[in-house]
């Protein structure tokens, strides 16, 4: 028997487990979504864009019977033209405060998965478990829709409606005894109508406290609302435009990578913020056309806490939710939380508190509950 | 292409058997890219189905997005041998990929690693999946899961079958290969009930011995483990000898394409010289088997010669080639060294920077990065309550405990009863319940 080449098509054994495995992906996703906060640009990225997730904890490894780690510095093996002190290699850092998982195996390689920015979004929704948020009519409702339900004496070719045109031409052979012919003035065209259609274009600002008094976890836990906030309001407004501000005692708009490092020293005036923000808005979404959201995070620890309530109030009309997620709030004297000053307001203004990493998710519900259930 | 590979297929058989390496003959399979990501994620047609394969499916498949890692190949150990080739490779990545298969079946014919094992998938193993959906629909894929991934971990604690009668007691005849035949009749009071262990203590094959004699596994959990088991014997000789069949692949397609006979196009012959040279490309942090298997192979041919090299290249195993071979010469002319990962003092970064190490240092070290050892344990004994008494059989280091604990909890719940996993190089024992 000599060798032969051949082509051939075994069959397809791994459906199953390749289903299997994306399934344990997905529970372990959720455990780590509340830190799906990296660099990439989650908030206002493309929905196609793919992001990578490290899984840390290994949670989709089985347990191996290996050495353990010593207090050494990892070393390696490798080949080339090297001696003693030649750098021949770099990676990036470790990166720290991530948290660790705790799953399925207890290995402890990290696993990176690829999902586009939708994909990270509906497992964030699905994560929330709140109702899908219905688009709000509005009493203005003046905004038409296009309705091809009628026909016209007059149009392109391309827009002839056959039968309407056929049926005019046999009436008309029948009342004169000709033969039907399809002239000009039997010809029926589709034509539409216009019908009011309630409005549903919304736009999302998130305010984010840069002042000094954000620590890591706070911008952390800021973050992290973002997203889930976004992750909800995208299920309904796909192609909502989000704007990201930054405030200390000024107030300033800044594309996302700059928004999610930035830090500065200094004190914290809301009042100036809301001003600006309120100003850009009404220029760029006037309140009758669009559904306006704020995400204001912050730590509370501001200079000008009545000012602010004042500006809100005045605000509070003009916007459909005005979220205040406080991260770590500091509640000794002489601090004034802002919480309290702001709690009293009701509808649409809404105020959670984050703590810890665990109570983002249950404070994104509290925060994006159905309007229904609020007032019940 | 085809047509044109089968008529090529004379020239390379005729170039193979005047390099001395034709072992017969190999069934070339042309197969398309998921395929061959498939097969590659389960290592052969007839692996249990196991999610873990999902994941190697996808992360090879990630690779090759990203133009990182592409498979050229991937070849299984029946007889003849089975070479699945990819359909998108050029002719000339075929006709190198090709004699490189011709390299990997003489080691699965030649090598003594691969004597005493299986010649072919056994029919039973190919069973395997048929027999793993039956319990997965009549189970739950849950239960089937639980019981893999309890047994997975150790799945390379395996031995083939021990005999069946125990070590002879001191004092007697002096052992020898005849004993058994004329061996007493058992005394009545073995018969009566004094627990005549089937396996000689210690034992390597733990897994074995949970699979046969846990009192709790059902039927058909008992058979998935032995399944796991018997898959793992099969694997077993391929796991320590990839450096040695990755070496000698490249360097019999290397020496089969620069032989004159061998009939390609001077296009055909730089592209495959440039896809051999990324294949035997030395990587700075991470060896790669294929390049210093090629040049260890090349090195030993120069300081041995040719007929000592392949008889040491066809005896040894990755970790045991260069335990026994590699030299201060070798080293150097390998250009072999360690490095250790240091975090740089800007821009959180870290440095992989070369450090001095002796030559043995670095022979030792090499032999662990490339044969990746599997930690001896052994299974000592049975506990006074029925609980398994396991042993770690090295003072070099002691266990990852959370990996380790994991693993024995999942021993102990195939077992149904306590498991303890005794660290002599310091570490505290490790016990897990089994409830």
């Amino acid at each position: 028997m000599s060798s032969v080449v051949r082509h051939t098509a075994p069959p397809r054994i791994g459906q199953q487990d390749r289903q299997r495995y994306l399934r344990l992906v997905r529970d372990q996703l959720k455990q780590r979504l509340p830190h799906v906060v990296g660099d990439a640009p989650i908030l206002t990225g493309p929905a196609d864009q793919r992001v990578a997730i490290p899984l840390p904890g290994g949670g989709l490894t089985l347990p191996q019977l290996v050495p353990g780690k010593t207090q050494e510095r990892p070393t390696g093996m490798g080949q080339g033209p090297a001696g003693p002190g030649d750098v021949v290699a770099r990676r990036p850092g470790p990166i720290s405060g991530n948290g660790a998982g705790t799953g399925r195996g207890g290995g402890h390689v990290d696993h990176v998965v690829d999902l586009t920015i939708a994909e990270i979004h509906e497992l964030m929704r699905e994560d929330l478990r709140l109702p899908r948020l219905r688009p709000r009519p509005r009493a203005d409702a003046d905004a038409s829709a296009l309705v091809w339900n009628s026909r016209s004496r007059h149009g392109g070719l391309s827009q002839v409606d056959v039968k309407a045109s056929l049926l005019g031409a046999i009436q008309r052979a029948a009342v004169t005894g000709q033969p039907p012919y399809l002239t000009d003035d039997v010809l029926r065209y589709h034509s539409w109508s216009e019908r009011p259609r309630p409005k549903t274009s919304a736009v999302l600002y998130v305010l984010r406290d840069v002042s000094g008094s954000m620590s890591r976890e706070k911008v952390y836990l800021s973050l992290a609302a973002a997203n889930y906030v976004l992750a909800h309001l995208s299920a309904t407004y796909p192609t909502m435009p989000v704007h990201l501000w930054a405030h200390h005692e000024d107030a300033m708009e800044v594309d996302e990578a700059e928004w999610k490092h930035l830090n500065s020293a200094g004190g914290t005036r809301i009042a100036p913020a809301y001003d600006a923000i309120r100003a850009h808005m009404d220029l760029h979404y006037p309140p009758d056309g669009w559904n306006r959201y704020l995400l204001h995070l912050s730590d509370g620890d501001v200079e000008d806490p009545e000012e602010a309530r004042a500006a809100l109030v005045a605000w509070m009309p003009a916007l459909a939710l005005a979220g205040i997620v406080l991260t770590q709030p500091i509640r000794q004297a002489p601090h004034i939380g802002l919480g309290r000053v702001m709690a009293g307001l009701g509808a649409p203004v809404r105020v959670v508190e984050i703590h810890t990493r665990t109570q983002i998710i249950e404070a994104m519900r509290t925060l994006l509950a159905d309007d229904e259930e609020d007032e019940a | 292409m085809i047509s044109e590979l089968q008529a090529w297929l004379p020239r390379l058989d005729a170039v193979i058997e005047r390099l001395g390496i034709a072992s017969g003959p190999v069934d070339f399979q042309i197969v398309d890219a998921d395929t061959l990501y498939e097969l590659a994620a389960y290592g052969f047609p007839g692996q249990l189905p196991h999610w873990t394969h999902g994941r190697d499916y996808w992360d090879q498949k990630r690779a090759l997005e990203r133009g990182r890692g592409r498979l050229y190949e991937m070849i299984v150990n029946t007889e003849p041998p089975q070479a699945y080739l990819l359909d998108g490779n050029t002719r000339a990545a075929q006709q190198l990929v090709m004699a490189h298969c011709y390299g990997h079946a003489y080691i699965f014919r030649r090598h003594s690693a691969f004597a005493d094992g299986w010649k072919s998938t056994p029919a039973d193993l190919l069973w395997a999946r048929e027999r793993v959906r039956a319990y997965t629909a009549e189970y739950g894929a849950e239960a089937v899961e639980a019981v893999l991934d309890a047994a997975l971990p150790w799945q390379w604690y395996v031995e083939e079958d021990a005999p069946d009668t125990p070590a002879p007691k001191s004092g007697g005849r002096l052992a020898g290969p005849y004993d058994r035949l004329f061996a007493a009749p058992p005394s009545r009071k073995a018969a009566l009930g004094e627990r005549v262990p089937k396996y000689r203590w210690p034992t390597r094959d733990i897994l074995g011995f949970v699979a046969r004699h846990s009192p709790v596994l059902e039927d058909w959990e008992r058979d998935l483990c032995d399944l796991v088991r018997r898959q793992a014997l099969y694997l077993r000789p391929q796991r320590g000898t990839k450096m040695i069949h990755e070496g000698f692949a490249a360097w019999a397609n290397q020496h089969a394409l620069l032989d004159p006979e061998i009939g390609l196009s001077d296009a055909d012959q730089v592209e495959a010289a440039r896809i051999w040279a990324q294949v035997v490309r030395r990587d700075p942090v991470d060896l790669n088997p294929y390049a210093l298997g090629w040049e260890l192979y090349e090195w030993l041919i120069r300081v041995h010669g040719a007929a000592a090299a392949r008889e040491i290249w066809l005896t040894e195993t990755d970790a045991s080639v260069i335990r026994n071979y590699v030299t201060a010469e070798t080293v150097r002319d390998l250009k072999l060294y360690a490095y250790q990962w240091e975090s740089a003092p800007y821009d959180n970064v870290e440095d992989a920077r070369v450090v001095e190490a002796s030559w043995e240092a670095i022979r030792d070290a090499l032999a662990n990065a490339v044969a990746s050892p599997i930690v001896p344990i052994e299974l000592t004994g049975l506990l006074p309550q029925g609980g398994l008494r396991l042993e770690v059989r090295t003072h070099e280091y002691s266990l990852d405990r959370a990996q380790a604990t994991t693993a024995v909890r999942g021993l102990a719940l195939l077992w149904g009863g306590p498991v303890v996993l005794q660290q002599p190089a310091g570490g505290a024992a490790i016990q897990e319940s089994g409830r």
